[in-house]
């Protein structure tokens, strides 16, 4: 009798040694895998004389250049891995934190990643530190350009590139603060002379959300957001077109004085075509991971698919899990190789943004 | 005896562990502790957006949860607005804007990929 239960607590100890030591092995292999462990590396970047030869990159390094995504330092090895275009920075408590995440981020980088904030006026990531005038405050056209000069000079001193702002969307109802006051044309002059302001720091400033219409109230009970676009929200754009270095797509099913047939802006080649037409800059779509998006389409998949194909040149995706990003720059890099996107078209996008960071390219 | 039902039940503890881990490695989702919490919830999802002179309701919550996600935090704090009792607040320090997000929002939120 003794013996049997001797032999039961032995298996049992057995048991419990083999079953911790491959838990201790499953989650550290979890762990590595978050860490993005089994993500293969990119090959190394040759820039000879500030020069990128595109012929020299992968497909897959091209299309993650024409990524942002959250600057997350836990992400850190894995974005960089990626060689991915751009990181955006959400609020931080202390200034030292912006400094030391952008210096990690750009640390041994051939190609320095993008790096971007929302620094609107009232939507103020560095509010914990440095106070900002919300834009519905500026009325003189002098104003707006100190604003945008002052803030311009502040990101560029703690390593920023693109801010996305101004906001030129004309009724800002949510908020009641993002967009400049006044009328079509008003609200045109003063993003335009806030736009010189910033850009002239070094900053790219980023027209939002073409093409107007995002801050209105929406009936909760309607599940595809839509809108009638008038003529005056596109005018701000209009008048920046020569000006501003980027402009924002936004996830409205549009229809009026521009029509997106019926699909989100952003995922519409009739809403970004015709932007490319008039204007030479980069366009960048608002964050694809947001639900409206997302419930457009059957898949995943089909979200990524579209929105490059669409012709934009950045694609915001602000989702956490390095695999899935991964897996974005797999999806859509089949989907140009079956002729589903067009090499040149990725091509085209990724030269503009090699040239916007300063390097020339072959 | 006793060290006997102990170990038994450590190991199924860590065989269920252990299937957990092997799921996950594998892309398997299983519901987590937030997902469950909010389909529990029997509340309607609220969030709030606190302007320097009003609350006002937003009604398009997957963009709330994008800008409390913003925000330098959020913290449990029980708050009793116009629009109900909420009990998370997402808000920078030294920002005038504010989102109030009632547990169900919140949960709704912890769901979204850009939360981490």
């Amino acid at each position: 009798m003794m013996t049997k239960r001797k032999k039961q607590r032995d298996l049992q100890q057995t048991l419990f040694i083999i079953l911790i030591t491959m838990v201790l092995f499953l989650g550290t292999l979890n762990i590595v895998k978050g860490l993005g462990f089994f993500i293969p590396s990119q090959p190394s970047l040759l820039v000879v004389n500030n020069t990128i030869n595109l012929e020299e990159m992968t497909l897959e390094q091209k299309i993650a250049q024409m990524v942002i995504v959250h600057g997350g330092l836990y992400n850190l090895q894995t974005w960089k891995k990626l060689q991915l275009g751009g990181v955006h920075l959400f609020a931080m408590q202390r200034e030292e934190l912006f400094r030391k995440t952008i210096n990690e981020f750009q640390k041994e980088m051939m190609i320095p990643f993008f790096v971007s904030a929302d620094f609107e006026g009232c939507l103020n990531p560095f509010s914990a530190f440095r106070p900002s005038i919300p834009v519905r405050e500026i009325t003189s056209v002098g104003d707006a350009f100190e604003k945008g000069k002052s803030e311009g000079s502040y990101l560029h001193t703690l390593g920023f590139s693109v801010n996305f702002a101004p906001v030129v969307d004309l009724n800002d109802q949510i908020w009641k603060c993002r967009s400049f006051p006044g009328n079509a044309t008003t609200i045109g002059k003063l993003a335009e002379a806030y736009t010189l302001g910033l850009q002239r720091e070094g900053i790219i400033a980023t027209a939002k959300h073409y093409p107007g219409k995002t801050l209105v109230i929406r009936d909760p009970h309607k599940e595809v957001v839509a809108a009638v676009i008038e003529k005056s929200d596109l005018l701000p754009y209009e008048k920046l077109n020569k000006v501003v270095k980027g402009v924002m797509v936004s996830h409205l099913i549009v229809e009026g004085a521009i029509d997106s047939e019926g699909k989100p802006s952003v995922a519409a080649r009739e809403i970004v075509g015709e932007l490319k037409e008039k204007y030479p800059g980069l366009i960048f779509t608002d964050e694809i991971q947001m639900l409206g998006l997302r419930n457009f389409y059957p898949s995943l998949d089909e979200v990524y698919i579209n929105v490059f194909k669409a012709g934009n040149d950045m694609i915001l995706n602000f989702g956490e899990d390095p695999e899935e990003m991964h897996r974005m720059i797999q999806v859509v890099a089949e989907a140009v190789r079956r002729g589903e996107i067009s090499k040149k078209q990725i091509d085209a996008s990724v030269r503009k943004i090699l040239m916007a960071k300063g390097f020339r390219v072959k | 005896m006793y060290e006997k039902r102990v170990l038994m039940v450590l190991n199924v503890s860590l065989a269920f562990m252990a299937f957990l881990l092997l799921l996950a490695f594998f892309d398997v989702t299983v519901p987590n502790f937030g997902e469950v919490v909010y389909r529990l919830d029997q509340h309607t999802p609220l969030c709030v957006l606190v302007l320097p002179e009003e609350h006002h309701k937003m009604s398009d919550l997957p963009r709330c949860c994008l800008e409390a996600r913003r925000q330098v935090l959020c913290q449990w704090k029980v708050e009793e607005t116009v629009f109900g009792e909420t009990q998370w607040e997402c808000r920078a320090s030294g920002s005038e804007i504010g989102y109030l997000l009632n547990s169900k929002g919140y949960h709704y939120c912890t769901q979204q990929p850009y939360w981490p």
